[in-house]
């Protein structure tokens, strides 16, 4: 394998990696940040009605 | 056939890694695993609350107080690092400066802010162990930290040394995006320990 195939290789190899923790990153932070804010209003609801 | 086999996970060996630590933080999230393992490490807790660091963190407030100075200003450095460095790569600031030149010097100051607050931060953990262990705040900082951590030095920076023109454009906004909400539930999920519990 020439070294430009490998290079090819292993930004592409990065690129996927890279790709499968950008998303997991925004799921969970969308996820994450959701149930906190919900969990505020909810004792916010609570306490002043 | 085994050495194509062979060859391909090779060249995914990083991409393999992640999908594979990835599962491995799903399962213990999901199981007993993550129940028990936090039972185990209350009696690290208390033991770090009786090091040298936990007992002057607990006894001098002044103390604290200062190292929690430089822990804010390293993460501020941090902080301006990555929005400096992700917003160049997302095109939205400093664009007549050559994106490499931003990268690499953002980088430096990146790693000078992270050594700072992870040295700041051991010293503050020790001195507040006993409340931290109840917060499941500490816990996911703990997550997204290792997380931010690992992306940076695993796929992020190895990623970005290539010329940039041969990476994907959607995959350098995923990367910088990803990168900016990171760091920023680490400073948010940080400073709620600071409100949290007392």
């Amino acid at each position: 394998m020439s070294e430009e195939e490998s290079n090819a290789g292993d930004i592409k190899d990065l690129q996927c990696a890279a790709v499968a923790i950008s998303v997991t990153t925004v799921v969970f932070f969308v996820i994450y940040w959701a149930v906190q804010i919900n969990s505020v209003r909810e004792l916010l609801e609570l306490a002043y009605g | 056939m085994s050495a194509s086999v062979s060859t391909t996970s090779n060249s995914y060996r990083k991409t393999i890694t992640v999908a594979i630590l990835l599962a491995m933080v799903l399962i213990f999230s999901l199981t007993d695993l993550r129940h028990e393992t936090w039972l185990r490490l209350y009696e690290f807790f208390l033991w770090l609350e009786k090091t040298p660091f936990g007992i002057i963190g607990k006894t001098w407030g002044a103390v604290f107080a200062i190292v929690e100075a430089f822990h804010l200003l390293a993460m501020a450095l941090l902080g301006g690092a990555v929005i400096v460095s992700d917003a160049r790569l997302l095109g939205w600031l400093f664009v007549d400066v050559p994106a490499r030149e931003i990268l690499d010097r953002a980088h430096k100051v990146f790693v000078a802010g992270l050594i700072v607050v992870l040295a700041t931060g051991v010293f503050m953990a020790c001195g507040v162990a006993g409340k931290i262990y109840w917060l499941p705040v500490f816990w996911y900082k703990m997550l997204v930290l290792a997380t931010g951590i690992f992306f940076v030095f695993f796929v992020r920076r190895p990623l970005l040394r290539h010329p940039l023109e041969e990476i994907h454009p959607w995959v350098l906004r995923s990367i910088a995006i990803s990168s900016m909400l990171i760091w920023f539930t680490v400073a948010a999920t940080g400073r709620w320990i600071g409100f949290a519990g007392s």
